[in-house]
């Protein structure tokens, strides 16, 4: 099975989400599991999707002790947004991509605070949104790199 | 695959394959969500899977380990000694003050029993090293490398070399995680140690200061004011040094003072931190100090 590639890169997408960044970067820091997710459900959707999406949300919730299910919900809802509209952002050329899942995860973000809000943590500022500008410039790179893994291991 | 060819039913499309899939894991992860806050139900697989995905969170600390090692290699000759002098001095001053230390705990139990109060039990300390820090303005957290097979217990208060600093939210086999007492939603019940005044002790998500809450705008209150924890809602063994209070403003128009303190404790440089053993609140368990709830 050629799937060994892509897991030990979400694997390493995981490590940099569980790794305690210094606090100057905490909240531009992107995502980086969500969007190795986010690439395969645009590229190659059925072949990592829903279920990769709810598995990778419960280790985050477990790895950074949050409450069971939280990371899952918004993962989930970004991979079913993106498997549903592969077709067009196929189309778009890469930077036209990355502004539209930084609009994503602004979404995402948006949403996973009103849950901790709901949850009784209580957010103090609009720090969290900077994670947008971290998806704005990751992206490409993570373009460049999941796109090399789906070339060289063929994987449609 | 099974979701990838469309060929394979007529029915069930990629795109409503999907769809179901969808609603399914959204509706999945609601009942989690609400087992997990509302419910106990979930604690033994959490902790199953927390012993199953504990090697992420001590793989993902290797690069700061892996930092403070390097920067261990690179110090010089001249630099240790003068770490080894001073360590030397500060051990010889340490033992002077726990000769008088034991000499006044002889005392103040001998005094106790003569006015029949509990005296207060020497107290054991677990050594834990803190191998990651939760830098989230909104979850201020530590993950330790000593967990229930090593004796901690949830509830349990933390110690550095200056003071309190925070305690035990949930315990894991291997690890445990702690609360800081800056974390938003902790809050310490403290004394001035000069007047005597309690108080309670709000953190606010900032590693430099508290909040000191619910103090009259008439009470006796300086800044550098030694704050001392108070020993009362059960939690944190009495006595111990929390903070210093950094600034006092009485304000005529609210009820109570705005007053800011400092941790004693450099709560972002501290490396290892003791862990108290209380054997009371060990056996009483988790029925009284159960595991930490966010409301």
């Amino acid at each position: 099975m050629n799937r060994i590639p892509v897991y030990l890169l979400l694997l390493f997408a995981i490590l940099l989400d569980v790794f305690a960044w210094p606090s100057l970067l905490v909240h531009i820091v992107p995502p980086f599991a969500l969007l190795i997710v986010a690439y395969w459900a645009i590229h190659a959707p059925g072949y990592l999707g829903l279920g990769t999406a709810f598995i990778i949300g419960i280790v985050l919730d477990m790895t950074l002790d949050d409450v069971l299910g939280h990371h899952s919900v918004s993962y989930l809802i970004i991979t079913y947004v993106l498997i549903k509209m592969h077709r067009q952002m196929r189309i778009y050329p890469v930077w036209q991509q990355s502004i539209i899942i930084a609009m994503m995860i602004l979404g995402e973000r948006v949403l996973f605070y009103w849950i901790s809000v709901s949850l009784g943590r209580i957010p103090y500022d609009l720090w969290f949104l900077l994670g947008v500008v971290g998806t704005l410039l990751i992206w490409p790179l993570v373009f460049w790199l999941c796109s090399k893994v789906q070339r060289g291991f063929q994987i449609y | 695959m099974k979701v990838g060819n469309p060929e394979t039913s007529n029915f069930f499309t990629p795109d409503f394959a999907s769809s179901v899939r969808f609603v399914f894991f959204m509706i999945l992860c609601i009942v989690l969500m609400f087992l997990d806050t509302q419910t106990e139900r979930l604690a033994t697989t959490k902790s199953f899977l927390s012993n199953m995905l504990s090697p992420i969170i001590f793989a993902a600390n290797i690069p700061n380990q892996l930092g403070s090692a390097v920067s261990f290699q690179f110090q010089n000759r001249e630099d240790y000694q003068s770490r080894i002098d001073e360590l030397e001095r500060e051990n010889f001053l340490m033992r002077s003050r726990v000769q008088r230390l034991t000499a006044l705990e002889a005392e103040n139990s001998r005094l106790r029993t003569l006015m029949q109060s509990s005296a207060d039990v020497v107290q054991n300390v677990i050594i834990a090293e803190i191998i990651s820090v939760n830098f989230d303005p909104y979850r201020h957290q530590i993950t330790l490398n000593r967990g229930s097979k090593d004796g901690v217990y949830p509830g349990q208060s933390l110690l550095a070399d200056d003071g309190i600093v925070g305690q035990v939210e949930k315990t894991f086999r291997n690890y445990s995680i702690a609360v800081l007492i800056t974390d938003p939603s902790h809050t310490v019940p403290v004394q001035v140690n000069r007047s005597g005044l309690r108080a309670l002790l709000k953190g606010k998500g900032k590693f430099k200061t508290l909040d000191l809450d619910t103090v009259p705008n008439y009470e006796d209150i300086k800044v550098g004011d030694l704050l001392v924890t108070s020993g009362l809602g059960g939690r944190f063994p009495r006595g111990y040094p929390v903070a210093t209070v950094l600034s006092v403003d009485f304000n005529p128009a609210s009820p109570f003072a705005r007053i800011t303190a400092k941790p004693t404790t450099l709560l972002d440089r501290m490396r290892e931190v003791l862990l108290v053993v209380d054997e009371q609140d060990k056996e009483l368990g988790s029925s009284l100090i159960g595991p930490f709830k966010t409301p």
